[in-house]
């Protein structure tokens, strides 16, 4: 023990001095201290247990405890011994969840830090001290001394490297929401260090990672800058295959937020990209992209053609993968046009070739696919059956937000055999998922599919009351094909209650959108909606004045 | 502690970079003759001869964060009631939010500091006067329920007539929602707003009542310090208390002087709002002989340089680092403090240097710099169009001294950073 605490201080020299600092100060003093890696803070607060006399009291922050730092700080040192110190840890998970409010508040509460008359020790990493310092000067005026302690940059790269990639491809859908928020630090004080360095493809793949794990959070327009960013790297540098990557990306984002012209553009691009380098695989997922924009707008004939293309070409280059993927999305297409027969044949012609090469990721997703066919021709016991083995698959290899999606279409099996509380259950374990990894796209989709059950119960009030909520996520987001599932179950609970101006108020509002976007399935609903008011089809919408439904 | 202290244990504990010298403190050293012979006495006779007018003295102090404003101010503070002045001290970084305070927080927090201050001293007030602003408060400015429940909460009853201490109960807990940023913050601002000729003239009212009262005590006149208000981060914020809102400020019926950014001091339409210049506490001038020996001295009370250093020079290569700003001198010091042996080495200054250096590098950003470079030929504050200059004073990157005129530099840790060196000396 002795030995390894001696390392620790001949390997950071500051060490000695940060605890010379606190043997030293009497009553208040700041102090500050930038660590990246979780695992060195906690060795290098052992040493320190180890080596000062003075008892230390240690507050880790967390996001739920919504009471101001100080004041939690004075809580705990309510009970504490009179030269306690204080050493504060993880205010980098409240800054990723209130953004710069909570640095600011650092400033004008900083007389409160004072009155403890203790010495307060802020453990954070690198890049949030720098935002400190620029955001609460007055607060970062009052430091002692700040102590550096580091990892080098290599070390820190291939150690992320390699974790990255030995995880594969769905890194992302496997990480908890705190694990996300974590490589999310990581990233920024990396690309902090880069910042007075050359660009790099290093730096151009570290920003597109830091743009998926946005991406995956829902925070969209953040994982927009990163992307941006990344692109412009790789445009400098002549990086083309990691400029296709990004413009896939990008395409993504912009899919999401129901703009695909937009999203078309980028698709156009990058296929452009990997055309003139003969990036084949990159073309064949490219175009597998190209085809889910035109599915979604309901063109399938030209989805079909893309995707045909596509498995072209990981024939030729013998990409088993892609060809996987590929005859799953061709799938989707028969299946969205009803074509349950066609649509299973390419749904097992993937299953095969997936369970060949061991693709765990492809075979949940596909299991999956096939479930909702049974599911569609009211063959409930056999989906079920699919989807239980697609939930061991994705629970095995760790994929969180596939399994949210799962225990999603799980739920809908119940719900159309009138389980209803089975249903919900299931609903319940799925937004637990999806809260835990910050997958605001899923939670919205759940929590609309949980107003359903509801709605089915005739209890209309809690219902509406999911519906809000969904509603709300997908606005803050900007999830408009979710936005409209949602807004169109609002429409009905409108009608349940009578209220038929404003029910067919929010329906052509849905159509609008729907209309505008493009949405296929949402156009669909609307037709079948219209028919059923009695009405010719879809055309009947445009026959509406929203004028005369303003409330 | 006996100043100077004599060991390193105790010298650490001499020099906090975090909190002003109390009037009176063994460690304080007068600066005035380093600072272009600037003191606060020629404030303290500023109001005085202006108390003997009929006018109201409204003055504003600024300088560098860490120049030792806080404790010069403290300082005014004891020279006025030396000469029976009876002055309110009124720090708003602990009763507002300073992000986000507008012209009606001070109005209350001013209100609120005199009724504390009268009540402390037990001087009652004339009760038609408290009822009056009662009256106004509760009528006007709060609504019916809040009124209910504010006094039930701090225990007064509604229906009785109020005394100072009450009133004083309530406006601190209206106070509380406006720092808190309740739901009720609005709401209160945009009252008073609405009524604010009114609630002014109720405030000089008791403003009136409170000086007579303190002059039948013996003291010549109420003097108000707002102190805190230099920290306002945000341009808009401070534009609209000072700028928009300086007719409010002034009409105030008392002297009050209010700390402001150092931003702020460069904007050239102040004068049109607050007619007395300016008082400005420049950094020390440690570029000349005079400067370093003053700061030395300012150590020297504190602890026996000759017995820590191990030699003069240390002390003076700190000096050099510390641009003027006693704040970063007392830092460097604590920083050089931290070692095993009884005295500061050559090591412990390198490594002091180093860190505040490095701390620096923070905070300079690549679009600083063509301005950066800039001031640094013309040795002036220049105001560019996107008001750089104004992150670049507030956060130390550049420091005003005064020589006979206006005079800047970039702090002397910038030129340390090597990578904008290079760039500050790179040719066009």
């Amino acid at each position: 023990m002795a030995d390894a605490l001696g390392d620790l201080f001949s390997q950071h020299p500051e060490l000695k001095h940060l605890r010379r600092a606190l043997q030293l100060c009497k009553g208040f003093g700041l102090y500050f201290v930038s660590c990246n890696t979780v695992p060195l803070r906690h060795e290098l607060v052992a040493a320190l247990k180890a080596n000062l006399a003075t008892p230390i009291v240690e507050l880790p922050l967390n996001p739920e405890n919504d009471i101001f730092i100080d004041a939690q700080m004075m809580a705990l040192l309510a009970d504490a011994s009179a030269d306690a110190i204080v050493f504060i840890y993880d205010l980098e998970k409240l800054y990723h969840l209130k953004d710069r409010h909570v640095i600011q508040e650092l400033n004008w509460r900083r007389e409160f830090y004072g009155r403890g008359n203790h010495p307060v020790v802020f453990w954070l990493p690198d890049f949030l001290l720098t935002e400190i310092f620029n955001e609460a000067p007055d607060f970062a005026d009052w430091r002692s001394g700040l102590y550096e302690f580091v990892l080098s940059q290599p070390e820190q790269l291939s150690l992320m490297h390699s974790t990255w990639e030995s995880a594969g491809e769905n890194f992302v859908g496997q990480l908890s929401l705190s694990e996300k928020q974590r490589w999310i630090v990581n990233l920024e004080n990396l690309l902090a260090e880069l910042a007075g360095q050359e660009a790099s493809k290093t730096k151009g793949d570290l920003l597109g990672r830091l743009g998926m794990l946005y991406d995956s959070l829902g925070k969209y327009d953040q994982a927009l800058t990163s992307y941006r960013q990344s692109l412009q790297i790789q445009q400098d540098i002549g990086d083309k295959q990691g400029e296709g990557t990004t413009l896939n990306n990008i395409s993504h984002i912009h899919n999401v937020k129901g703009d695909y012209g937009t999203a078309l553009r980028y698709l156009e691009q990058s296929l452009k990209i990997q055309q003139d380098i003969g990036d084949k695989q990159g073309e064949g997922t490219t175009l597998n992209n190209i085809s889910q924009i035109y599915r979604a707008k309901g063109d399938y004939g030209t989805a079909l053609r893309y995707l045909e293309q596509s498995l072209q070409i990981c024939q030729d280059i013998g990409d088993k993968q892609g060809e996987g993927a590929t005859f799953n999305n061709i799938s989707q297409i028969y299946d969205a046009q009803g074509d349950y027969g066609t649509a299973l044949r390419y749904l097992e012609q993937s299953l095969q070739i997936q369970q060949d090469i061991s693709d765990k990721q492809g075979e949940g997703v596909t299991l999956g696919n096939i479930s909702s066919i049974y599911h569609a021709q009211g063959d409930y016991s056999t989906a079920l059956r699919y989807l239980e083995q697609s939930l061991q698959i994705r629970q095995n290899i760790g994929d969180k937000q596939g399994e949210g999606t799962t225990l999603n279409n799980i739920s809908s099996i119940y719900h159309a055999q009138g389980d209803y509380s089975t249903a919900l259950r299931y609903l319940e374990r799925s937004l637990q998922i999806e809260q835990d990894i910050g997958d605001k796209q899923g939670e919205g989709t759940t929590l609309n599919n949980i107003s359903q059950i509801y709605r089915a119960k005739g209890d209309y009030g809690i219902a509406w009351c999911y519906l809000e909520k969904s509603l709300q996520i997908q606005q803050n987001i900007g999830d408009v094909a979710g936005e409209c599932a949602t807004l169109f179950n609002i429409g009905h609970i409108h009608w349940q209650n009578g209220e038929q101006q404003q029910a067919l108020s929010t329906w052509l509002k849905v159509y609008r959108i729907a209309k505008h976007i493009g949405l296929a399935e949402g156009l669909q609903n609307l037709d079948e909606l219209a028919k059923y008011l009695g009405h010719e089809g879809l055309a009947w919408w445009e026959t509406l004045n929203p004028a005369d439904f303003s409330q | 502690m006996i100043y100077p202290v004599d060991n390193l244990d105790d010298a650490y504990n001499a020099c906090h970079p975090d909190k002003p010298l109390e009037s009176g403190d063994p460690r304080y050293l007068d600066l005035k003759d380093v600072r272009n012979q600037k003191s606060v006495n020629t404030l303290a006779k500023r109001i005085i001869r202006t108390s003997q007018t009929e006018d109201f003295c409204k003055q504003l102090v600024t300088g560098h964060t860490g120049c030792g404003k806080s404790t010069e101010l403290k300082r005014l503070q004891k020279h006025l009631e030396n000469s029976s002045y009876f002055v309110i001290f009124l720090d708003v970084e602990s009763t507002l939010d300073l992000h986000q305070i507008t012209y009606q927080d001070v109005l209350l927090n001013i209100a609120q500091g005199v009724i504390e201050a009268l009540a402390k001293q037990a001087i009652d007030l004339d009760k038609g006067l408290l009822n009056d602003l009662n009256l106004l408060l509760a009528e006007k400015i709060v609504s019916k329920e809040y009124v209910k429940e504010a006094k039930a909460s701090i225990g007064i009853d509604a229906q009785a007539g109020i005394d100072i201490l009450g009133i004083g109960k309530f406006i601190t807990k209206i106070m509380g929602e406006v720092r808190s940023g309740s739901s009720h913050r609005e709401q209160i601002r945009e009252r008073i707003k609405g009524v604010q000729q009114e609630f002014i003239a109720k405030l000089n009212d008791l403003l009136i009542a409170a000086r007579s009262k303190l002059k039948i005590k013996g003291h010549a006149d109420l003097v108000i310090i707002v102190d805190g208000l230099e920290k306002i981060r945000e341009s808009a914020t401070y534009n609209d208390l000072f700028i928009e809102h300086a007719e409010q400020l002034n009409e105030i019926g008392a002297h009050v002087l209010y700390t402001i950014p150092i931003a702020l001091a460069f904007n050239a339409n102040l004068g049109d709002f607050f007619p007395n210049d300016v008082f400005f506490m420049p950094m020390v001038k440690y570029q000349t002989a005079e400067g370093k020996q003053y700061l030395a001295d300012l150590i020297n009370k504190r602890m026996q340089t000759a017995l820590l250093f191990t030699s003069p020079a240390l002390l003076e290569r700190l000096i050099a680092m510390s641009g003027g700003s006693i704040r970063d001198l007392l830092r460097l010091i604590r920083i050089a403090s931290e070692t095993e042996e009884n005295q500061i080495k050559d090591v412990d200054i390198d490594r002091a240097i180093s860190h505040l250096v490095k701390e620096f590098d923070r905070l300079v950003k690549e679009e600083d710099v063509a301005l950066l470079k800039e001031i640094a030929i013309a040795q002036r504050v220049i105001k560019d169009k996107e008001k750089r200059y104004e992150r670049l004073l507030g956060l130390r990157l550049v420091n005003e001294y005064e020589n006979g005129k206006a005079w800047a530099d970039l702090h002397p840790a910038l030129r340390k950073i090597s990578w904008l060196q290079a760039k500050l000396t790179a040719p066009e």
